[in-house]
């Protein structure tokens, strides 16, 4: 390839300078030797002019005087001398008649006739006393064959000069074009194909001062340059894989950090989040996925600003269930910081509800009016960065009636007989929580039939990523709120059912919670047979005068009432107002009565551990109880069944 | 690259074709044998054209007789004297050249092949110049009145002397050179028959080496000046040539003989006799293409101008007026018979 190239570059080179020098040279010799010919020619005319002026005065004087034989004599002279080139000497009287028999005829020459010059002229004889007179005429044919030939030599002669020269030239210039140009050119492209392969080390070596050389030096600095750039984007990426490295720990340990926060901070809500039901005729489920799902060490959990939480109250002696689904503002840890104040502050709330018994004269609307009051009292603190929205409801257990209310939270729905519909429209709902100025909210009451579900659900349930479109390649995301209520009632109501669907229709870009309350309306189920020993209330009733039972003075007014609820078989009650006062007599007999008749309830709905603990209590308060040993022993054996 | 090796291999083949051009054919030769047109040949003697006498006449002769008849001619010079060489230039121009009369310039030693020949030529005419061949029909000898014009420069000496003596050098002494003697001592005799006569020859017969012995001319030429002689009439072939040189050494005058010798010794060769051979060429070619030639001997003397004396060139001026005069008449006088010279031959 290279020597290929080498070759071709030598040859066009040699090439045109020889056709160029060639046509030049040639064309120039040419044109003289046509010159010299002409001189030649010329020259040659002119002394053959003289010749025969000279012949033909000669001649006119032998015609006079008849002196034939001198004309015979000179013409063969002439014709017998190769000097002068003379073909054929011919002199003519008159007539015409040729008067030298000797002179040789044209038609006998062996010259070619194109080498011919053929002139002749009058003889005239210039009398001394008469004039002149035409004795006859001279015609001489000269040979330009020599002219001819030596021109021809001088062509042969000249053209072989050229050539050869032309040869010579070729010769020395191939050597100079070798020595100044192919070589350098040569090592040049030896040096770059080194250099492409990679090899910086190569030095070109070329120590002429012309264009070459600096080629060369330019090629060198080029190789030197790139070697440096090669070094450095070497260092350069051993260096950034370290600082990658570097970053990727620092990230991983901030990574941990935060997820150690995360996990934290969701060790702090999952408390919050619970579902602590013990009605039998409303049944509440909760479905809760955060978007924001991360890994501490071992741990697998989530953080979002979603939350869900249900419990039971007691309201003037009829049993409640509540129930809240809100949506923080905000992603991850600033909506987890929304949940969380929610919770803690809804989750307290419904605790002194439990806790305090003036909190349980409440009329359930008032209980929710109070409730959105401290919410937003806390709310308004964070000065409106703080927000979220949230349904929250009561409902009477008995009856199936529901008190709500909606702060910007998506419509409730309810499912009746197979059918979603939402329950509300937008003039029904309040602003989220913690919108300042405003405190106003619309409590609403929905009577639930027997298998009535209310469902509710964060922002979550709608916002769903259906795909991306082709052209624009912007994010479909579904605007249609009905899809909830065609997935509710596809699910029929459950919501980890519904959940699934959500997920298989598309992916799910928001934290999603669900929340339902389905009211049955059954009674709850009485134990068949009692298990356990029962309880002498006599011992702890005591009847009044007129018959009624009335209860021992030194009876708390609430362990009255809970013996009532007992014997109404209203156990739930019984344990809500028993879990009121638990503790309350330091250890006293009171005590012992309080815990054996809480024990009691628990067992009647199957509680066992917590009727065992309460048990336990009991029996630390008053050991010699056989029947509460047994008891005890029955649950233990239950337990140790399952 | 395949274009510029095609351009200029294409520039050399066009340079050397333009060099070498190769020459033409050959110009094929004809010789084409005039038809219908009769030739005349001339074998002239051994010395070739430019001898200044008889060669030299006879070819001018030819030449006229060419320039005043529609003919050819041809001529060819014998290689030397032998038999054979005069053999093959008569075969030349019969077989080669066609030539149906033949004119043999050197007569008295071409005579024999002539003879030899012409019978076997009958159609060709042979002519034998200044000699007496023998009879064939196809042979014509032509011979010259040397006595008339001898007896012309016999007179002419005679009126031209101042010593009152004149000489006469024969080559060698055959019939014609006597008769030659004769017509010259006549001449003298008839002017002035006081004058006093040297006559020799430079050799005798049988030896003929008195014709080409010039030194020998030379010597017996300045011996015969210095014993009082001032004109001497030479008539000795190329032995004239040395009498000539004498005369100029001595600056005296001599008579040439058979050709115009004037020109060799200006102012001192007082005339030439001469033998007008171009005159008889001219004639007997006339004759033949009339028709009227024959075989048989053709004489010419002063009267048909086959003898006559030179125009005097170089010695006009010399010659008093009267003289040339007087010279006029004994010439018509002959011609006319008046005057009759004696003949030997």
């Amino acid at each position: 390839m290279l020597l290929k190239t080498k070759f071709s570059l030598f040859l066009k080179f040699t090439l045109i300078i020889s056709l160029v020098l060639v046509v030049v040279l040639i064309t120039i010799g040419l044109i003289m030797i046509s010159y010299q010919e002409q001189i030649l020619r010329q020259e040659k005319y002119q002394s053959a002019k003289n010749l025969l002026g000279f012949v033909a005065r000669v001649s006119a004087f032998n015609i006079k005087n008849y002196s034939y034989s001198a004309l015979e004599i000179n013409a063969n002279r002439l014709q017998g001398e190769n000097e002068e080139d003379v073909l054929s000497v011919r002199i003519f009287d008159n007539q015409g008649k040729k008067l030298n028999p000797g002179g040789i005829e044209p038609s006998v020459i062996s010259v070619p006739r194109r080498y011919w010059l053929e002139i002749s002229e009058d003889c005239i004889f210039q009398s001394p006393v008469a004039e002149d007179e035409i004795v006859g005429k001279a015609s001489i044919i000269f040979s330009l064959e020599s002219i001819y030939r030596t021109i021809n030599q001088m062509r042969i002669f000249f053209v072989v000069l050229v050539v050869l020269t032309i040869l010579l030239l070729d010769f020395i210039l191939a050597f100079l074009l070798r020595a100044l140009v192919t070589n350098p050119l040569h090592k040049l492209a030896e040096g770059a194909g080194i250099i492409a392969k990679g090899n910086f080390d190569i030095k070109v070596d070329i120590k002429t001062s012309d264009e070459l050389g600096f080629l060369g030096d330019a090629v060198n600095t080029m190789s030197a340059e790139l070697k440096q750039s090669f070094n450095e984007i070497a260092e350069l990426n051993a260096s950034l894989e370290k600082k990658v490295e570097e970053r990727t720990a620092q990230v991983r340990s901030l990574l941990e950090q935060q997820n150690g926060d995360y996990y934290l901070t969701s060790l702090l809500i999952n408390p919050l989040v619970n579902s602590i039901i013990r009605s039998e005729k409303v049944k509440v489920q909760l479905y809760l996925n955060q978007k924001k799902k991360f890994k501490f060490r071992k741990w697998e959990a989530q953080l979002g600003g979603d939350i869900c939480v249900a419990n039971s109250i007691m309201l003037r002696k009829k049993r409640y269930t509540v129930f809240a689904n809100g949506d923080a503002m905000g992603k991850s840890m600033q909506g987890a910081g929304g949940a969380l104040v929610m919770g803690v502050v809804f989750n307290s709330y419904v605790e002194r509800t439990v806790t305090n018994l003036d909190e349980q004269d409440k009329n359930p609307i008032v209980w929710l009016q109070e409730c959105y009051n401290e919410l937003q009292s806390v709310f308004e603190a964070f000065d409106g960065s703080m927000l979220i929205s949230t349904i929250i409801g009561i409902t009477e257990d008995d009856t199936g009636s529901t008190y709500y209310f909606n702060a910007e939270h998506p419509y409730l729905v309810l499912f009746r007989q197979g059918k979603a519909v939402f329950v509300e429209d937008e003039t029904t709902i309040a602003r989220k929580i913690g919108t300042i100025g405003f405190s106003g909210v619309n409590i609403r009451r929905i009577d639930l039939k027997p298998d009535d579900m209310l469902i509710m659900g964060s922002d979550g349930r709608d916002d769903i990523l259906l795909g991306t479109d082709e052209t624009s390649g912007a994010r479909i995301i579904n605007e249609d709120e009905t899809l909830f209520l065609r997935n509710v009632e596809e699910g029929k109501g459950d919501i980890y059912h519904i959940a699934e669907i959500i997920k298989s229709s598309g992916e799910i870009t928001d934290d999603l919670s669900l929340l339902s309350v389905h009211y049955t309306g059954t009674a709850p189920q009485k134990p068949k047979k009692e298990m356990f020993k029962p309880i002498n209330l006599d011992i702890i009733a005591i009847k009044d005068d007129a018959g009624k039972t009335t209860y021992g003075k030194h009876l708390d007014q609430k362990l009255k009432e809970a013996i009532e609820f007992y014997r109404q078989e209203n156990f739930d009650g019984a344990i809500w107002i028993l879990n009121t006062v638990k503790g309350k007599y330091k250890g006293r007999i009171e005590d012992y009565y309080i815990y054996l008749l809480l024990g009691h309830c628990y067992a009647k709905y199957g509680q066992f551990l917590e009727a065992r603990a309460v048990w336990n209590e009991a029996l630390s308060i008053k050991p010699d109880d056989e029947t509460l040993k047994e008891n005890i022993g029955i649950i233990n054996d239950i337990l140790h069944k399952k | 690259m395949k274009g510029i090796l095609l351009i200029s291999f294409l520039i050399f083949f066009l340079i050397f074709v333009s060099c070498g051009k190769k020459d033409g054919t050959e110009q094929a030769e004809s010789k084409s044998k005039s038809t219908g047109t009769l030739k005349i040949g001339l074998a002239l003697g051994t010395f070739g054209l430019g001898d200044r006498s008889f060669n030299d006449m006879q070819y001018n002769g030819l030449i006229e007789a060419y320039r005043n008849h529609n003919i050819d001619v041809a001529y060819r010079i014998p290689a030397d004297n032998s038999y054979s060489s005069y053999l093959d230039i008569f075969r030349e121009l019969i077989e080669y050249e066609n030539c149906s009369l033949i004119i043999a310039g050197e007569g008295f030693q071409m005579s024999e092949v002539v003879e030899s020949i012409a019978d076997d030529y009958p159609d060709v005419v042979f002519v034998v110049m200044d000699f007496t061949a023998e009879y064939h029909p196809n042979i014509v000898s032509t011979s010259f009145a040397q006595n008339e014009g001898a007896f012309v420069v016999g007179a002419l000496s005679a009126l031209m002397t101042q010593s009152g003596e004149v000489g006469f050098i024969g080559g060698v002494d055959i019939p014609v050179v006597k008769e030659f003697e004769a017509g010259f001592v006549a001449g003298v005799r008839y002017i002035n028959p006081r004058i006093k006569l040297h006559i020799e020859y430079c050799s005798l017969l049988p030896d003929f080496s008195g014709f080409s012995n010039p030194s020998k001319g030379y010597r017996m030429a300045t011996e015969m000046y210095n014993r009082n002689v001032d004109i001497i009439f030479s008539v000795a072939g190329g032995t004239g040539n040395g009498i000539i040189s004498a005369a100029s050494a001595t600056s005296n005058f001599v008579i040439g003989v058979d050709s115009n010798q004037d020109d060799m010794a200006p102012g001192f060769v007082l005339t030439s006799m001469m033998k007008r051979l171009d005159v008889a060429v001219i004639d007997i070619v006339s004759r033949f293409i009339e028709g009227s030639l024959k075989g048989g001997v053709y004489r010419y003397d002063i009267k048909n101008g086959g003898i006559s004396l030179t125009d005097m060139q170089f010695t006009r001026d010399i010659i008093p007026e009267k003289i040339l005069r007087q010279i006029q008449i004994i010439e018509n006088k002959i011609a006319d018979g008046t005057i009759k010279v004696p003949q030997l031959i």
